[in-house]
């Protein structure tokens, strides 16, 4: 019996390993849009592997891994945010700020590339949770079908709201744009 | 993971094109992490039962001893705290948050918030009804009791109701009462913003 336990956990550990390699800079780059503070990311990053770990064993693939993963991450990640209330919200708004604030930096200093990822990554973050993550999964490559599943949505409704989204951050980049050329 | 269109999206280049942090696994922090949560959900789920039994045998020696002693209303008192820890244990079993959320975690986006709203929406009725469930059949059981006692040491109901010792199990339960019902007003807070509750609530 303790052997068959010692087996199930290390078939388990070998699962998560090949889960982990698969989603992780996948997972690092969506927490980049929930948490601007580099240990924070860590925290949520945690977060998102203990509850991947413990799922695992209750995942019975009813749906796609990458959906599930996916589905679990985003719970955790808007859980997480919801846990860390509203002052915590003021807090991510000013770190807001000093994101773009060194995005600016940026622009003038170095890699225009950078500059306009940190400035992809806080207009995202500006997004309302469940557009945040419809773009994120987007951004990840997932098709209409694919996200659809991750959200309870259907794929109609995901396009649509895809299109308005990019509408929605390509006038948010444009207003910066303009807002730069301004002063 | 397939992309709908052959075209590349420039968005999702740059999106991808982020400098990568390694993500660096540790299995014994994360087995460390997730034993211990295991610990925390099972020790929240035992928590009540706790502090219930001992509570529920010292009041049932209480009722046996007042029974022997010929106090009927003191016995019927303390049999009801028995009886209220009992109802407020199948209450926390039936309608309590629930401890473990592993499965709900792997829901989808909607499913999953549908999920976390009713949560929040049965922890605020409880929390708002606490009065009801929890303090009142206690705080019955517990008057009763005192009350027993009172007359038993020949005190009227006035000097009863006016004793220190009523007077500090009302202000008590009138405290845990209004604690539950503060909670519940910030958990409404929570639902409005959640889009659950009307802002008005």
């Amino acid at each position: 019996m303790q052997r068959r336990t010692a087996e199930t956990t290390e078939s388990r550990t070998g699962e998560f390993q090949e889960l982990v390699e698969a989603f992780g800079p996948s997972l690092r780059r969506m927490v980049g849009v929930y948490e601007f503070d580099r240990s924070l990311q860590d925290d949520l990053v945690q977060e998102i592997l203990v509850a991947l770990w413990r799922g695992l064993a209750l995942f019975r693939g009813e749906s796609k891994l990458s959906t599930w993963v996916y589905r679990v991450a985003h719970n955790v990640a808007l859980k997480h945010r919801r846990c860390r209330g509203r002052a915590r919200d003021r807090q991510a708004e000013f770190e807001s700020d000093q994101l773009a604030s060194a995005a600016n930096r940026v622009d003038v200093d170095a890699s225009a590339k950078h500059s306009a990822i940190d400035e992809l990554k806080r207009h995202i973050a500006a997004l309302p949770a469940p557009e945040r993550q419809l773009v994120v999964l987007h951004l990840e490559g997932l098709s209409s079908t694919e996200i659809a599943e991750v959200m309870g949505l259907s794929s109609t409704n995901v396009s649509t709201r895809l299109t308005r989204v990019r509408a929605k951050l390509g006038r948010a980049s444009a207003a910066r744009s303009s807002k730069e050329t301004h002063s | 993971m397939s992309h709908e269109s052959t075209h590349p999206d420039p968005l999702q280049e740059l999106w991808k094109a982020q400098a990568q942090i390694p993500l660096e696994i540790d299995m014994n922090q994360i087995q460390a992490d997730a034993a211990a949560l295991d610990r925390v959900l099972l020790a929240r789920d035992r928590r009540e039962r706790f502090v219930a039994w001992p509570l529920a045998a010292i009041f049932t020696a209480m009722a046996t001893w007042q029974l022997v002693s010929g106090n009927t209303l003191s016995s019927v008192g303390a049999f009801i705290v028995v009886g209220s820890m009992f109802w407020i244990l199948f209450v926390l079993r039936r309608f309590g948050p629930r401890s473990d959320e592993s499965a709900a975690l792997g829901l989808d986006g909607q499913a999953f918030l549908q999920d976390y709203r009713s949560e929040l929406i049965r922890q605020r009725r409880l929390l708002s009804l606490a009065w009801l469930w929890y303090c009142l059949p206690i705080l019955v059981g517990i008057a009763l009791f005192n009350y027993g006692i009172a007359v038993a040491k020949g005190q009227d109901l006035g000097q009863w109701a006016l004793s220190v010792p009523t007077l500090i199990t009302l202000g008590v339960f009138l405290a845990v009462a209004a604690l539950n019902l503060v909670a519940a007003r910030g958990m409404a807070q929570r639902l409005v913003e959640l889009g659950a509750l009307p802002a008005k609530d």
